[in-house]
């Protein structure tokens, strides 16, 4: 794509952006578990970018699409840390797309779950 | 909240009752199909969250995602076997892919808990799955402890990696099934949510069904009442509108809030609207106003109060435009259908009503009026032909002594009978119409002896009885006390007399008796009854009725036979009404009639009877002259009264003119100015009060004494009296002893500047003073005032009536009672009162049979009869007139 544009982001540009801090249990993990990081919404800002479709792309090469208006300010956050600790592909690190899936029921749904992208590697953005 | 209207306007009572258990039951059920929805909505939300389709369908993506992962390792790791130089950077996607694969048996494992051992296949799942994660740990070990590794050590590896596939395939496909299975269990589930949700949706639905049906009967309901209601109202306001009243609603503080229109008509304000203004700054007079306008509230409380129990108030009320005006006023109070209270106000003007009872008050009048005309015409009849029958009677009686042949003195007989009878008879009808006149009765009571009386009555009745094979008797019974009463005599004399005759008149043969029964002294007074029994034909029941009613006989034969008029019995009821009692009949045809009454009869001692000594006391008061030359005029159509009064007034010093009408008098006082006048009441033509209205009016004579002479004291003309003008009315006869009394009164009452005088009872009390003078000094008058001749057969035919009636006397003729109580009323006629005490102690004592009484009045009456004639006879010889028919 001729006018495509890249933003590299590593942890300390990420650590940068305001964090975002919440506990929950997921569906992939055994008990509660506090995640915390920059909102997906902070990164995007961060990256001065816009468009209406946001391409999320784990390691495995597994793509979820999100419409930019699902995006809220705080949720979901791109978490960097479990229970204040970074963590590794085993732990579906580095970065994880969270929701407070204990906050609401509106985020225990099929299309949460799928957007739940961990190992997350890329972020794209389409008009 | 009740909601309750009745209306029984048409048809039967429906009773539109909006009951609260109907609204109770709607509320209720509209309450339950909420609850019941919230219910089961939210049941179906929950089982739906707690199914965790979402996280099952992620799960199956996990599960199948694991042979993926474990493939792309496998790739790298033949990739890595298959590169050209092994070295740690071979390592880099090797490990990447390891470290993927080992997040998602990670993840598979962390749904382990999800699955039950008990399920089948759960525990080989179970066990599967921990098997993987063991064979993930062991190749973890391998794989974390090459830097760089060795084709053997990759082969190795994908040697021990290739052992789990099979466990792989187990855990995928056994946790496919576990899950599909879950699956369709929270598919099962969901779906018997929605049975339940199915079920209690119908439920809502069948509630909300009910609700609609009772909403649209409800609608129905209020719809009919609504229609009912208006059609109450609207016929109410037809009625009201309809009204001929003023009907006016009000508000509790006196505004108008609406009104019918003939209201509007009462207040004059058909173009005005008064809704919202106040009824009282309407229609209440000035003073009321204030009073209403100190205090609304209390004169709306005190209104109302006057007219709480429903009754109308005449009262004066005015009109918009402040005309006052007479009306009846009633007020109710009412809650309107807020419960507020009104005030309904009906008005009616009574103008129209009080016009209607003025117009029926002037017909009752003029009905009266000409009822008493014809009264005052009959009894004037009366009087007119008493006059002429005293002639006929007296002609015939001085017939007697001629030669007549039998057939002659037959026809005498006959002649001389109707006489009596006609004189009878007008004298029933002149104390009817007396009567008749209805004036209340006036005259005190007096002490009187009903068995006196009694006596007196049976005794006439004897005498009338003689020629039938009839006895007359009476019979006392007294419980002890005294005989005499207090009562009327007058009337008591009348009813027994008139009952007596009746019964002597239609009994052949047998008895008259009369009992007198004297009741015990009770508490409520004493008592007596009288009962006049006969042994005569009796009355039928079906017409005794008829019997006290006036100028009625039983049947017109008997009327004939008996030739009665049949005012007797009329009589006798009237005069029994005045003394407080009623004539009760008590008869059979052919048993007889018994006529009794009781009246009151309270005891009083006896009046002793003393004889009445002569006295001289028309003499005793000198008479009254005139100081100065005056003019007198007598107004009268008999020229006996005339040239009478004319002697009398001249003897008092007046210059006398006479007129024999009023119109001559009418002319002669407007050419004379008289200071007195003397007017006799009936003439023809002009009567004496017209006529002195007429010199009233503005003659010459307008403001002489006018001196009204009438011989019927009668008192309806005391309207006419007032109206005349006259001082007042004098009684004939008229002695000059009482004309000089009156005229001295009058003239120097005038000079006093005194007030005329009514119509005195002094001039009726003369009747009953015993004024007896041997001498009349009257009768000389009388002789002076009269023409010699004219005065001569007059006086000759009066004083031969009282000679007979006392020479009849003295020889005990059948008749000579009658002749004493004739004789006696023409001695009071030519004023000769003493002479007619005398004969009137004679008729009583013959009716007491009292001998010795009979017999001193009789001389009494002789003696003064003779000084009279001497009087006469020595004023004839004084006039050398020896052959004066008096001289007898």
């Amino acid at each position: 794509m001729a006018d495509s544009r890249s933003v590299n982001f590593d942890r300390a540009r990420l650590d940068d952006l305001p964090q975002q801090e919440f506990t929950t249990s997921t569906i992939w993990t055994v008990g509660d578990l506090s995640f915390s990081g920059p909102s997906l919404f902070d990164v995007l800002g961060a990256a001065d970018v816009s468009g209406s479709t946001v391409h999320l792309v784990a390691a495995n090469g597994y793509e979820v699409r999100m419409a930019w208006e699902e995006i809220e300010e705080t949720v979901p956050i791109v978490a960097t840390r479990i229970d204040g600790e970074p963590f590794s592909v085993r732990e579906k690190g580095p970065l994880w797309v969270v929701f407070p899936y204990d906050l609401d029921p509106s985020y225990r749904t099929e299309a949460v779950y799928a957007l739940s992208i961990w190992q997350l590697t890329d972020v794209r953005v389409s008009r | 909240m009740k909601l309750s209207v009745r209306f029984t306007e048409g048809g039967p009572d429906q009773d539109v009752r909006i009951s609260s258990r109907l609204w109770f039951s709607i509320l209720l059920l509209l309450f339950v199909g909420v609850g019941a929805t919230v219910f089961v909505g939210s049941h179906v939300v929950r089982n739906m969250v707690q199914t965790g389709q979402e996280s099952l369908d992620n799960r199956t993506w996990v599960f199948a995602q694991l042979e993926v992962d474990y493939f792309r390792f496998e790739t790298a790791l033949h990739d890595a076997i298959n590169a050209d130089r092994l070295s740690p950077a071979v390592m880099r996607p090797l490990r990447h892919a390891f470290d993927i694969y080992y997040s998602r048996v990670d993840t598979v494992n962390a749904s382990n808990s999800l699955f039950d051992a008990a399920d089948p296949g759960g525990l080989a799942l179970q066990t599967g799955i921990a098997r993987t994660v063991g064979h993930r740990d062991a190749l973890a070990g391998l794989i974390d402890q090459i830097e760089i590794p060795t084709r053997e050590e990759l082969v190795d590896i994908l040697a021990l990696s290739k052992e789990v596939l099979p466990t792989l395939r187990d855990v995928t496909t056994g946790a496919l099934m576990q899950l599909t299975r879950r699956y369709s269990e929270t598919r099962q589930t969901e779906e018997m949510a929605v049975k339940q949700f199915i079920a209690l949706s119908s439920v809502q639905a069948l509630v909300l069904f009910a609700i609609a049906i009772l909403a649209i009967r409800l609608a129905i309901k209020l719809r009919i009442r609504a229609t009912a209601m208006k059609r109450v109202g609207d016929s109410f306001k037809n009625i009201v509108e309809a009204s001929l009243d003023g009907v006016v609603l009000l508000s509790s503080k006196g505004k108008i809030l609406s009104y019918n229109s003939a209201a509007a008509t009462i207040f004059d304000c058909h173009d005005t609207d008064l809704v919202g203004q106040s009824l009282a700054d309407i229609a209440l007079p000035r003073l009321r106003h204030t009073a209403f306008k100190s205090d609304p509230a209390a004169f709306m409380k005190s209104a109302l109060g006057i007219l709480a129990n429903r009754s109308r108030l005449r009262t004066q009320l005015k009109t918009s435009r402040g005309r006052m005006f007479n009306a009846e006023v009633a007020l109710a109070r009412h809650e309107d259908t807020f419960g507020r209270s009104i005030i309904i106000a009906f008005v009616r003007d009574l103008k129209d009503i009080i016009a209607h009872e003025n117009d029926l008050k002037r017909a009752r009048d003029k009905a009266l009026q000409s009822m008493s005309a014809k009264g005052r015409f009959l009894n004037m009849m009366s009087h007119e032909m008493k006059t002429p029958l005293h002639g006929v009677i007296a002609s015939l009686d001085l017939l007697q002594g001629d030669a007549l042949s039998p057939d002659d003195h037959e026809n005498l007989q006959i002649a001389r009978d109707s006489a009596a009878a006609a004189l009878a008879q007008v004298e029933d009808v002149l104390a009817i119409s007396s009567n008749e006149a209805g004036t209340p009765e006036t005259t005190p009571l007096k002490p009187f002896d009903p068995v006196e009386v009694t006596k007196l009555i049976v005794g006439q009745a004897r005498l009338k009885a003689r020629h039938k094979d009839v006895t007359v008797g009476y019979t006392i019974t007294e419980d002890g006390g005294d005989s005499c009463i207090l009562g009327r005599e007058e009337a008591f004399r009348r009813a027994v007399a008139n009952l007596v005759d009746n019964a002597v008149k239609f009994t052949e043969i047998g008895s008259v008796k009369v009992h007198l029964v004297y009741g015990p002294e009770d508490a409520s007074g004493r008592r007596l009854t009288v009962k006049v029994s006969d042994t005569g034909p009796g009355i039928p029941p079906d017409v005794q009725d008829r019997a006290f009613e006036d100028f009625q006989t039983v049947s017109h034969g008997e009327a004939l036979r008996y030739a009665g008029s049949g005012l007797g019995l009329g009589i006798a009821r009237r005069a029994v009404v005045r003394m407080g009692g009623i004539l009760h009949l008590d008869s059979r045809k052919n048993e007889g009639s018994h006529f009794s009454f009781d009246i009151p009869a309270p005891s009083v001692p006896k009046p002793q009877l003393t004889r009445i000594e002569p006295q001289a006391k028309e003499h005793a008061a000198p008479l009254y002259r005139t100081q100065t030359f005056a003019r007198a005029l007598v107004v009268d159509d008999n020229a006996a009264n005339r040239i009478l009064m004319q002697k009398m007034l001249e003897r008092l010093g007046y210059s006398v003119q006479c007129a024999e009408n009023g119109e001559h008098a009418v002319d002669l006082s407007d050419t004379w100015r008289f200071a007195l006048i003397l007017m006799d009441i009936q003439m023809p033509g002009l009567d004496g009060f017209e006529t002195a209205m007429a010199i009233r009016a503005g003659s010459f004579s307008r403001d002489a004494v006018i001196l009204g002479i009438t011989a019927n004291l009668a008192s309806q003309d005391a309207e006419r009296f007032k109206v005349s003008g006259m001082q007042e009315m004098l009684a004939k006869p008229l002695t000059i002893g009482q004309l000089s009394e009156k005229v001295s009164h009058h003239i120097d009452g005038l000079k006093d500047g005194s007030l005329p005088s009514l119509p005195v009872v002094e001039a009726i009390e003369a009747e009953d003073q015993f004024v007896i003078s041997a001498t009349s000094g009257n009768l000389s008058f009388i002789s002076e005032s009269m023409e010699r001749d004219e005065f001569e057969g007059w006086l000759h035919a009066c004083f031969d009536e009282i000679r007979r009636a006392l020479d009849a006397a003295a020889r005990d003729e059948p008749d000579f009672i009658q002749a004493i109580h004739k004789a006696a009323g023409t001695a009071a006629f030519i004023g000769l009162p003493g002479l007619q005490a005398a004969l009137n102690q004679m008729e009583v004592a013959s009716a007491q049979t009292d001998t010795g009484l009979f017999t001193s009045a009789f001389f009494d009456a002789s003696e003064i009869f003779r000084k009279i004639r001497v009087d006469l006879s020595g004023m004839n010889d004084a006039d050398n007139r020896s052959n004066s028919p008096l001289n007898v």
